[in-house]
């Protein structure tokens, strides 16, 4: 039979120690399996190998707000994506309602990769909005080179997507 | 001979083979439970192989890297896995078992076999003994027909019910081991200096080595099938 190995409080305190490590880390892990579940919704991480996301993406938290809880605040410096998993969402250029978000849209990413401040107000306008927020590991990056290609590309498509909608707004106005 | 009999004998083996193996497993869930351990859904006692090789890999870089609380813990998950192949491989081994440890303490089995020894050592049997001991040998062959369904059963269930929470505490202490490995491995500069010319950084972890590790192994060996099954266990 076996001789059952003794612990003394030094390693209590360490297994107390890597207990809490695991369950912060089990924690995002958890908060990431479902990101994946969402990944191809989130228009900028469309396509982005699994591995390369868990790589780069940090931070991830589901958030709920109320009706007019400011989510961010134009000219702020933070660098969340948020994507809107239920509610809705109005946004505000200097304090000037321009428009509306619904669930299934990403907001705040120009901020995230650009490293510019907020260029506009977002606040929630339903009664009750959840909310996905995530950062980008940008030190990350350079060991995910593709996924970096295909976040600009997203990103590039999703701008390219916005001025089609506003230009089409602009020739109905007309 | 009475079923409650045969049970009786059958629980007491059962107590002198495992007891000592089920205070064990109570000592270790105990333990387990006072520090409210982490228990994962995910399969690490997979890793046991890869994280072993591990600790044996920094052992050899430098020497003096692990804590002692990491040592005691590689040790312990190493007696700890002994015991648990020692029980998955005595599943195999029920009919051996049986004749050889179990028969030889039941009492009416010592009985007949006394007899039998009493008959053979008589210089000549005569036609009565001769009969005698045909009935001694039907008998025998009977009642272990008999002792064996009984035995078989209750000791696959035992085995099984020894097996699966030896399974489960190696699970949960392999995950730690996991844990603790690469946090003192990273402490060490040797062994850190070793990752850093594999291109590998301070965030490593054993997801991370698996996966550097499968690009430099060769494909569809067997090593890189186990690291492939390894890396499910992370991701």
């Amino acid at each position: 039979m076996i001789q059952q190995v003794v612990y003394d409080e030094d390693d209590i305190e360490r297994f107390l120690e890597v207990t809490k490590q695991i369950e912060a880390q089990d924690e995002e892990s958890q908060t990431l399996r479902k990101i994946l579940n969402v990944q191809n919704k989130i228009s900028i991480l469309a396509n982005i190998e699994p591995s390369d996301l868990k790589a780069i993406l940090f931070n991830l938290k589901f958030i709920k707000y109320k009706r007019k809880d400011i989510i961010i605040e134009e000219g702020d410096v933070s660098q969340e994506i948020f994507f809107i998993l239920s509610g809705e969402c109005q946004v505000f250029v200097k304090k000037r309602d321009v428009g509306t978000l619904n669930s299934g849209m990403t907001f705040g990413e120009s901020a995230a990769i650009f490293k510019s401040k907020r260029n506009a107000t977002v606040a929630c306008l339903s009664n009750e909005a959840t909310l996905l927020s995530f950062s980008i590991n940008h030190d990350n990056m350079e060991f995910c080179a593709n996924a970096l290609a295909n976040i600009y590309k997203n990103l590039a498509l999703q701008i390219n997507n916005k001025l089609e909608e506003m230009n089409s707004k602009m020739t109905t106005k007309k | 001979m009475d079923t409650d009999t045969i049970k009786d004998d059958v629980c007491r083996f059962d107590d002198a083979l495992f007891g000592e193996t089920f205070d064990i497993i109570d000592d270790n869930f105990e333990f387990m439970d006072n520090l409210a351990f982490y228990e994962s859904k995910r399969n690490h006692f997979l890793a046991f192989k890869f994280l072993n090789s591990m600790m044996q890999n920094f052992t050899n870089i430098d020497n003096k890297f692990a804590s002692e609380t990491l040592r005691k813990l590689h040790r312990d998950i190493n007696n700890l896995h002994k015991l648990y192949k020692y029980y998955k491989d005595s599943l195999k081994n029920v009919d051996e078992m049986f004749e050889k440890k179990f028969l030889p303490n039941i009492e009416v089995f010592k009985e007949i076999k006394e007899e039998m020894q009493y008959l053979k050592d008589k210089n000549h049997m005569d036609a009565d003994d001769r009969d005698y001991m045909r009935i001694l040998k039907r008998h025998e062959k009977e009642l272990k027909k008999i002792y064996f369904s009984y035995f078989e059963d209750d000791y696959k269930e035992q085995l099984k019910d020894i097996t699966g929470s030896l399974q489960n505490i190696l699970n949960t202490k392999i995950y730690y081991f996991d844990s603790m490995l690469w946090s003192d491995a990273m402490k060490s500069d040797i062994i850190w200096r070793s990752m850093k010319r594999l291109k590998l950084d301070k965030s490593i972890n054993s997801q991370k080595y698996i996966e550097y590790k499968i690009g430099v192994v060769l494909p569809y060996t067997d090593d890189y099938e186990y690291l492939q099954r390894c890396l499910r266990i992370y991701r």
